[in-house]
């Protein structure tokens, strides 16, 4: 390793000791977090809003790694929910093994997708991505795969057997399904910082900053964004298994333009260029339109609320919150 | 090290380069290519890069036909380049690019690379903050990752003072002496070229005009007709 590595590495290595101990310590806490919640409502809410960050996580990463934006998260979504529900109904799949195999399928069908929409131009693979979503949530509705998918009144499914350790009809309740939720979004999001900090993370914003560059330095610019693709659309199925466990239901719903577009703002609402941005931004997009719905001017209050974060905090909620930390820390 | 036979490169209707034989890159020296505006130097480099598609004739590296070979090949097989537009990764810091590219192509001594350049003091800068004679320097040093055989560099000087590209030349001519390495440069600056070149070849409207040393090519009438004029 050469000199200039080591003492570059040395002192990024400096303040993981301490950053990981706060880690730990939250991860922890949030596990006694349905305790202190007072009723199913917050729960709930809580719940949809962290299912939402896991997909703010996904297009955050897409765009921070990739450069693109990803305006069809909800294919993975709902193709995983789907999956798991039809595997338990049709072949009589345990919860476990149906979320397993429902995983599988969406990770199969994110390398797929992405082997062709990685090749295309920015704004194609934005349109191609959302023409998926729109041409799965038809898919599922069709009258003809009603007996299969339910059509568009979406497919009932009543899991058996255990969840890691969990009863799975016991995951219809919001406090008893927060642990996977809680779980997922961590593992989630520190696989994602594992791969933003590792080689194949700066390869990526490499390929992203300059293709040409990374071509004429040897590097294949293909596959590493494939793959990349491939594990976003996985930890968008995770989500989607985890929301079709925590309502025994898959919907066409899922699959809407809503879905992505939710998933979109929350991501840019809290920051793209931290894991803890897109989560937050889950958090309080989910909560905005749960308040602003109960005025009955849901979709006007948040539209003023996104422009005004994305006009005056471009760089997301998370940003000032971090400088005020720096300053504190300084003092 | 590199044999170029009867290419030609069209666009269209266009042949950029027509019928262009020469070989290039001894080791240890510094090989230009000069010529006017519009005489086909950058396609020139792009095809033996492998960026066009000849049209027409064949390129050999090391006697084997690369025509038909990818980007990747060639640089993994010790054929580097540089850019005429400086070509780094504005958002990475120096040391990361380097050290990106260096691990990808098993570069041995990124340390001499680093020095030779000039670029230890600036490893945490962010490239895009860095200044522009910084860049391009960057932009030579990813390119001299991997111990390539040859580099080739596209009007390294632009944008740069007479000062600085005098001192970047400096810089190649000890590099390829160093690492025993053949270096192909396209340069506008004339004087700079003759004073640091071994072998200069000038085209000139798509065509080869001449090959030789400084002396011969500054002596040769049509070079000077076609292109130097006064200034030789």
């Amino acid at each position: 390793m050469s000199s200039a590595a080591l003492s570059l590495r040395t002192a990024s290595r400096a303040r993981l000791p301490i950053l990981g101990g706060v880690a730990l310590v939250v991860f922890l806490a949030g596990f006694l977090l349905p305790g202190y919640l007072e009723g199913g409502y917050l729960q709930s809410m809580l719940n949809n809003g962290f299912i939402t960050g896991i997909l703010a996580l996904c297009v955050a990463f897409v765009m921070h790694q990739c450069g693109l934006v990803l305006f069809g998260i909800a294919t993975y979504y709902g193709l995983a929910a789907y999956a798991c529900a039809i595997l338990v109904n049709s072949f009589g799949f345990s919860a476990m093994a149906a979320a397993a195999l429902a995983l599988l399928i969406t990770l199969a069908a994110a390398f797929l997708v992405g082997a062709i929409v990685i090749r295309v131009k920015p704004l194609a693979f934005m349109m191609i991505c959302l023409s998926l979503a729109e041409l799965m949530r038809h898919l599922v509705a069709l009258p003809s795969l009603r007996k299969t998918t339910g059509g568009s009144d979406g497919l009932l499914f009543m899991p058996e057997g255990r969840v890691f350790g969990i009863e799975a009809m016991d995951l219809l309740d919001p406090a008893r399904i927060w642990p996977l939720i809680w779980s997922a979004t961590w593992v989630i999001g520190a696989a994602f910082l594992i791969v933003v900090s590792s080689h194949f993370g700066v390869r990526l914003r490499a390929i992203k900053e300059n293709e040409e560059r990374m071509r004429f330095s040897g590097f294949n610019t293909y596959w590493p964004r494939v793959f990349a693709f491939a594990g976003v659309g996985l930890a968008a199925g995770v989500a989607g298994v985890i929301q079709a466990l925590a309502s025994g239901f898959a919907s066409p719903e899922m699959f809407s333009i809503i879905t992505s577009t939710n998933a979109l703002l929350a991501a840019i609402t809290g920051g793209v260029s931290s894991v803890v941005g897109p989560v937050m931004g889950g958090v309080l997009y989910t909560w905005a339109i749960s308040e602003f719905g109960a005025m009955g001017y849901s979709q006007l209050f948040t539209g003023i609320a996104v422009i005004l974060v994305i006009l005056f905090i471009p760089r997301g909620l998370l940003h000032p919150l971090r400088l005020l930390l720096r300053k504190g820390g300084r003092a | 090290m590199i044999r170029v036979e009867n290419l030609t490169v069209a666009y269209g209707a266009f042949k950029a380069l027509t019928d262009i034989s020469v070989d290039l890159g001894q080791r240890g020296q510094v090989h230009s290519i000069i010529g006017p505006n519009g005489a086909g130097k950058s396609t020139f480099m792009d095809a033996i890069v492998g960026k066009r598609r000849p049209s027409a004739g064949r390129i050999f590296y090391k006697d084997r036909d690369i025509s038909r070979e990818t980007i990747q090949w060639r640089r993994k097989n010790g054929m580097a380049r540089s850019f005429q537009k400086t070509s780094i990764f504005p958002g990475l810091t120096i040391f990361e690019q380097l050290d990106l590219v260096a691990k990808h192509l098993d570069e041995p001594d990124l340390d001499a690379i680093i020095d030779t350049m000039d670029l230890r003091e600036v490893l945490n800068v962010e490239a895009t903050r860095a200044a522009y004679g910084v860049q391009r320097r960057v932009d030579v040093a990813l390119g001299l990752i991997g111990m390539p055989d040859i580099l080739l560099l596209d009007e390294p000087g632009a944008g740069l003072s007479a000062e600085e590209t005098a001192n970047l030349f400096r810089h190649l001519r000890k590099l390829a002496a160093e690492r025993n390495i053949a270096a192909v440069v396209v340069e506008h600056d004339v004087e700079a070229v003759f004073a640091l070149s071994d072998v200069v070849t000038v085209l000139d409207l798509g065509r080869h005009l001449a090959t030789g040393t400084p002396a011969e090519i500054r002596a040769n009438p049509q070079v000077v007709a076609a292109y130097l004029g006064t200034a030789a």
